[in-house]
């Protein structure tokens, strides 16, 4: 009806024909779109699924990606003028009337004007219901459909993320610039070793310290750092107790039995037999202090009769570190009698501060106490005057001849006579009891043996700073350490409970455990997440600087070094130490 | 100008019309068969018919013959029959002066309505006497040709029931002939009908209905009848699917056909076609009458192959398939279905 005012056929079929090309690219578009919805569907569901939230409403560009192939799928199938003629043809029933008009090639002869005419009036015929190129079909409705269950999907809380297994523990890559005993190992390589296969060994150190410090600095992984930093202070803590080991430990043995036959040497021949050569040196310096008189001697004959014993059992580096420890003690007991003389001269004109070091040095040998004595002593000394200075002369004098036959004392004290004497002497005397006072210079084995402990030490806290955080045990209620419950249970089937250290009540007895139903269930939510609190242990140091791994060098049925003396360096009381040493002689 | 053409066309489809109603003042039934003969002596083509004997073949084509006002022969086609016996020959003949020369005289070909009856009888020499007479609207007698007068309008006839001492058309002149028409057995009706009217007084002769001119303003008239590129294409599509080493074609022609259709096939499609249409009152073909036409036009255009003949399979079954295997609009898949 609406073509009744059109003149021409060729209007007539344009506005015939754009209809029915628009319903066909509606058509299609449709189809596009529904092909959209129906692929946006899983892909939303997919996103939910792997947990991309963002992604789920992103699948709804999948409806306009179906659109747009559709229409760009459509633009080469556009139907052609014949084709919408014939279509048109076969619905409105009009036997090819508007093709055959459409197609003539010149519509002035009879003929012609007759089809055009037919064509026309087919044309003027609007077309049955339902009969033109459908839009919609079934199958469309897969689009509303793939829309709202996208939105739905959308709005969907995520599911809950997959539990990750924890990493290894030490698999993490850990960073430091610094870090304790690395400076320590370094410096190993300046001290002065004992001999050319020692240098090789303590530059090897540094050199690895150097290297570890380096990669820590570019981060590495903490379990790789961990073993390296264990294997350089093992290294450091088997250098350090190299003294004795292998061919010379039966000389360490010898010397060791020697000084374990005299009781001032008790704790110094602990300490040797340990391999600490600096706790050796302190406790002999507290010897020298200490000892007085023929006690002296005899500790200085017992260590010429251990080095002996050490060098004929071909420890040389043992009979060495003796022999120095003899000739300092001398030195040291020189230093120290002279100033116990000096100070007994001095009498009351000595301060309360000096007389308390001295009766202190007398007793346990203190270095701290000799240095305060040698302080008071100069400050003692200033503070006399001439006549008095010639009275504490004379008396040094007389002490001086006393001791004259017995040895070095006796030159000393003359020595100390004599600058009492004069002004000079007077303040050179004063410097030499300030120098008393200091710290007595280490030996270079010593030293040596200082600087290993110290980077064995370090090393150790830096073993410490690397253990992750997660392994420190949680402590659990109740148990040792924290507030148990208060009491015990009183309710049948329940077991006491421990008040933290002291014994529990366990009173109550336990029934038989009926199994007809679920009674409790285990729900730790203890870290949740994160692996159980704990470590497997490869070593279990005793004492900083110390691994477990140190003995076990020895053949079977001989004592390790370590092991020597064991029973005198026991907690056993001494009545007992002769019975129970009968179980392990020593050979 | 329209108009004028709307109303010869109209005026046509009136004669016509009457036509057909004069004929049935005779022929009882066989409205199909009439049809298509009319079919064909629009399209200026000629019919070959073919029945049991007894169906009124005979009888339809004297009856055609008359109500055209055109002239009309027959020849009962026999073994013995020549071709001289068809298209004439000279005789020697004396005049009155008794000078003897030679004449001509005209066979039955000369005629506008030709009936070939059992055409099959005759032998292939015969056949093709008549054959190029169809072909060629002339023939050629002693070496001087001779133009049969417009309209010239062969119905041959053919049973196919007695083969014994038949000489069976060769296919390239079956193809001589626009439509093979089937003559169908009459219905209870319809024999009732004729027992009525042929065992009583013989009734009068169908008066003339169309005069030769009007056959030939007919025949002017369906080559005026307009055809869209689609329909020839469909046509086209129609006969090529006929060869049977065509990638187009069905299963059932590569199967039971040993040639299809040729050129000449589409051409009689078309030109049937718009007899068709114009029979119609229509200025233009459509696809069905395309399909309407097929089967008379393309029946005894395809040889049926040795497994075709063995199974049964007709070339009216063929041309089914055809049908329903060729579609319309060639890019009809392309589009949604209405």
């Amino acid at each position: 009806m609406a073509l009744r005012g059109l003149a021409t056929f060729d209007a007539a079929f344009t506005q015939r024909a754009r209809r029915v090309r628009l319903r066909v690219l509606l058509h299609g578009l449709l189809g596009g779109l529904t092909s959209g919805a129906v692929v946006a569907l899983p892909f939303a569901a997919l996103a939910w699924w792997t947990r991309h939230g963002a992604l789920r409403l992103g699948a709804l560009a999948c409806l306009a990606v179906g659109t747009a192939v559709a229409r760009f799928a459509l633009r080469g199938r556009r139907w052609s003028d014949a084709d919408v003629a014939l279509f048109l043809d076969e619905k409105l029933r009009s036997d090819e009337a508007i093709v055959t008009a459409l197609g003539l090639r010149d519509r002035t002869t009879p003929p012609a004007k007759m089809v055009v005419k037919a064509a026309m009036a087919a044309l003027a015929r609007e077309l049955p219901k339902g009969s033109g190129p459908r839009v919609v079909r079934v199958w469309h409705l897969l689009a509303p459909i793939g829309c709202v269950a996208t939105l739905w999907i959308a709005r969907l809380e995520l599911p809950p993320a997959a539990l990750q297994p924890p990493p290894p523990p030490g698999t993490d890559t850990v960073a430091l610039e610094n870090l304790e005993g690395l400076d320590e190992a370094r410096a190993l390589a300046k001290l002065a070793p004992g001999d050319a296969a020692q240098h090789e060994r303590l530059r090897a150190i540094a050199e690895r310290a150097e290297r570890l410090k380096s990669q820590l600095a570019k981060g590495m992984p903490r379990r790789e750092a961990q073993a390296e930093l264990s294997r350089l202070r093992d290294d450091v803590a088997a250098e350090r107790q190299r003294l004795g080991a292998g061919e010379e430990r039966r000389g360490l043995e010898a010397a060791l039995a020697k000084l374990a036959n005299e009781a001032p040497l008790d704790a110094a021949g602990r300490a040797l037999g340990d391999r600490d050569l600096t706790q050796f040196d302190d406790e002999m310096e507290k010897l020298a202090n200490r000892l007085e008189g023929d006690d002296r001697e005899r500790a200085k004959k017992t260590l010429e009769e251990a080095a002996d014993a050490a060098r004929r059992e071909g420890a040389k580096d043992v009979a060495k570190s003796l022999e120095e420890q003899k000739k300092r003690l001398e030195a040291r007991a020189e230093g120290a009698e002279a100033l116990r003389e000096l100070a007994k001269s001095l009498g009351e004109g000595l301060s309360p501060e000096g007389k308390r070091a001295l009766e202190e040095m007398g007793k346990d040998g203190s270095p701290q106490d000799r240095a305060e004595l040698g302080r008071e002593l100069a400050k003692a000394l200033e503070g006399l005057s001439d006549t008095e200075k010639k009275r504490v002369a004379e008396k040094l004098k007389a002490r001086a001849r006393e001791l004259g036959e017995k040895g070095r004392e006796g030159k000393t004290l003359e020595h100390l006579q004599r600058d009492l004497a004069t002004p000079d002497g007077q303040k050179g005397l004063a410097d030499a009891l300030k120098e008393l006072a200091q710290e007595p210079t280490e030996s270079e084995v010593e030293r040596r043996d200082r600087a290993l402990g110290d980077a064995a030490r370090e090393l150790g806290q830096g073993e410490s700073r690397l253990q992750q955080p997660g392994l420190v045990p949680v402590p659990i209620e109740g148990g040792s350490g924290a507030p148990g419950n208060a009491g015990g249970s009183k309710d049948p089937g329940r077991a006491g409970v421990s008040r933290g250290g002291e014994r529990g009540e366990h009173g109550a007895g336990t029934k038989a455990v009926d199994g007809d139903g679920l009674r409790a269930r285990a729900a730790a939510k203890l870290n949740p997440g994160a692996p159980n609190a704990g470590s497997v242990v490869g070593r279990t140091p005793g004492r900083t600087g110390e691994t477990a791994r140190t003995g076990g060098t020895g053949r079977l049925g001989e004592a390790a070094p370590g092991e020597l003396s064991g029973v005198e360096r026991s907690g056993i009381p001494r009545e007992y130490r002769e019975q129970v040493g009968r179980y392990f002689p020593a050979r | 100008m329209a108009e004028e053409f709307e109303a010869r066309l109209a005026e046509a489809t009136r004669t016509t019309s009457r036509l057909f109603d004069a004929i049935a003042q005779v022929i009882v039934g066989q409205t199909e068969v009439v049809e298509q003969t009319l079919w064909a002596l629009l399209a200026g083509g000629h019919v070959l018919l073919e029945g049991a004997p007894g169906l009124g073949k005979t009888l339809l084509v004297k009856t055609i013959a008359r109500c055209l006002e055109l002239e009309f022969s027959r020849i009962q086609f026999t073994p013995d029959l020549m071709p001289s016996d068809v298209t004439g020959t000279n005789v020697l003949v004396a005049d009155e002066t008794g000078r003897r020369s030679f004449s001509l005289q005209k066979g039955p070909v000369f005629t506008q309505v030709l009936l070939a009856d059992e055409i099959n009888r005759a032998t292939p020499k015969t056949q093709s006497a008549l054959l190029e007479a169809m072909q060629e609207a002339a023939c050629t007698i002693a070496g001087t040709r001779y133009e049969l007068s417009p309209p010239f309008f062969v119905l041959a006839t053919e049973n196919p029931i007695e083969m014994e001492g038949t000489y069976p058309l060769p296919e390239a002149q079956l193809d001589r002939f626009l439509l093979k028409v089937l003559v169908p057995s009459p219905s209870e009706d319809e024999m009732t009908q004729i027992l009525v009217r042929t065992t009583g007084h013989e009734h009068e002769a169908p008066a003339s209905v169309l005069s030769r001119e009007e056959v030939l303003t007919l025949r002017r008239l369906c080559r005026d009848i307009a055809i869209a590129e689609p329909v020839v294409r469909y046509a086209a599509r129609l006969v090529g699917a006929s060869d049977p080493s065509s990638p187009n074609a069905p299963e059932v022609v590569r199967r039971a056909l040993r040639y299809g259709a040729g050129v000449r096939g589409a051409q009689s499609l078309v030109l049937v076609s718009k007899a068709v249409a114009l029979l119609a009152g229509r200025a233009h073909v459509s696809f069905a009458d395309i399909a309407r036409v097929s089967k008379p036009v393309l029946r005894h255009r395809m040889i049926r192959s040795f497994e075709g003949e063995a199974d049964g399979i007709s070339t009216d079954q063929v041309v089914e398939a055809l049908l329903e295997h060729v579609a319309t609009r060639p890019t009809a898949g392309e589009r949604p279905t209405a």
